[in-house]
């Protein structure tokens, strides 16, 4: 049924958080990779035999759902940016944020063709 | 008017689904204009995107305040629906179907990038303090880290006890950074061959900032996204880690 797929989603959702905001306690931060863990743990378990080959198409379809939504949810996200705040931190705000992200992109084809030479 | 009161009435309650129907129209705009206007040229998503960022610039400019439509009374339920618990939980959710083999490509290079992406944003953020010239150590720092995350910067500045100034500023910076991963990657993304799992892996963890790479890529390509936003999850996670320690001392030690 849908609402299993919700549930182990949410419960993965949960376990991954757990493990984040507990690694941040340890490290006295919030939440280090909570989203990642439980991705990891979702991409494992689909991965399963199990999961392809015993679990029926109406429990993953639950969970695809989730998946199709976050586009929309994408949206709303962007429709709450502080776009004002970027404007007010002035020329500062703007070079530091903007050199930063210009700069780690132009490095990318650099280490993602490293990424596949080493395979 | 007892109509416009029941209408604002409905919409307030049912804040979470109005908020799909307002997401819905946007998209359709988008797809209107990407049709009529650009003849298909541009990506639907990235139209929209565009649109609710204009949106959300004036629905700031109207409130005074930092949530964008969000603050705006009826269009509360905007902030449920783009709120960071359904976020997340849809991120998770589009790891469905992603490949263990191409992670375990990725897995090396998609941490070196996330110390790279931490580090990297931090010196360009204390340079770019430096030449305006902020001299006080905390208040450098802080502006680095705000280079990193929009998070980053306030959790290393309230940590280290910078001025409220450079946390401000720094929050503004990782703005910035946001907003400008969700338009340079789709625009970047074939020049920078931003086309594999692992392509996805290193720019989640060089950008890190989880709202711009997850939009950048989903206009990008979605099939990019869960591999983009599972390295990028851990980059905030580590900026607040290295920043206030270990970035904050060494920045101490030089200046």
């Amino acid at each position: 049924m849908e609402i299993y797929g919700l549930a182990i989603l949410t419960a993965l959702f949960l376990l991954g958080e757990t493990i984040g905001y507990s690694l941040g306690k340890l490290l006295n931060v919030g939440d280090v990779g909570g989203v990642g863990f439980a991705m990891l743990f979702l991409i494992l378990l689909t991965n399963t035999k199990y999961w392809n080959e015993k679990v029926s198409e109406k429990t993953k379809s639950g969970m695809k759902f989730v998946g199709a939504i976050y586009v929309p949810i994408i949206v709303a996200m962007v429709l709450q940016s502080n776009i004002i705040g970027a404007f007010k931190g002035g020329f500062i705000a703007f070079l530091a944020g903007g050199i930063a992200v210009v700069g780690m992109l132009l490095l990318t084809p650099l280490l993602s063709r490293y990424a596949k030479i080493k395979k | 008017m007892w109509l416009i009161n029941i209408i604002k009435d409905l919409l307030t309650k049912n804040g979470l689904i109005w908020a799909c129907l307002v997401v819905g129209v946007i998209y359709l705009v988008g797809w209107y204009l990407n049709k009529y206007l650009f003849r298909g040229k541009i990506n639907n998503f990235t139209l929209a995107m565009i649109i609710a960022l204009i949106i959300s610039g004036i629905a700031g400019a109207y409130t005074g305040k930092t949530k964008g439509l969000a603050d705006i009374p009826i269009f509360a339920g905007v902030g449920v629906l783009g709120g960071s618990m359904l976020r997340d939980y849809a991120i998770v959710a589009t790891a469905y179907g992603a490949k263990i083999e191409e992670i375990k490509k990725g897995g090396v290079m998609a941490v070196i990038s996330l110390l790279i992406g931490v580090v990297g944003s931090f010196i360009i953020g204390v340079i770019i303090a430096l030449l305006f010239g902020i001299k006080d150590v905390k208040d450098m720092t802080t502006i680095g880290a705000g280079a990193c995350t929009f998070i980053v910067g306030p959790v290393t500045g309230e940590s280290i006890g910078a001025s409220s100034q450079a946390i401000a500023l720094s929050v503004a910076a990782g703005v910035v950074k946001s907003v400008l991963a969700m338009i340079l990657i789709p625009a970047l993304g074939k020049p920078l061959k931003i086309k594999s799992p692992q392509a996805a892996m290193v720019v989640g963890g060089l950008v890190g900032t989880t709202s711009g790479t997850v939009a950048g890529l989903t206009a990008l390509d979605p099939a990019l996204v869960p591999y983009g936003a599972m390295t990028a999850t851990f980059y905030t996670g580590l900026g607040c880690l290295l920043c206030p320690s270990i970035l904050y001392i060494i920045v101490r030690a030089i200046f």
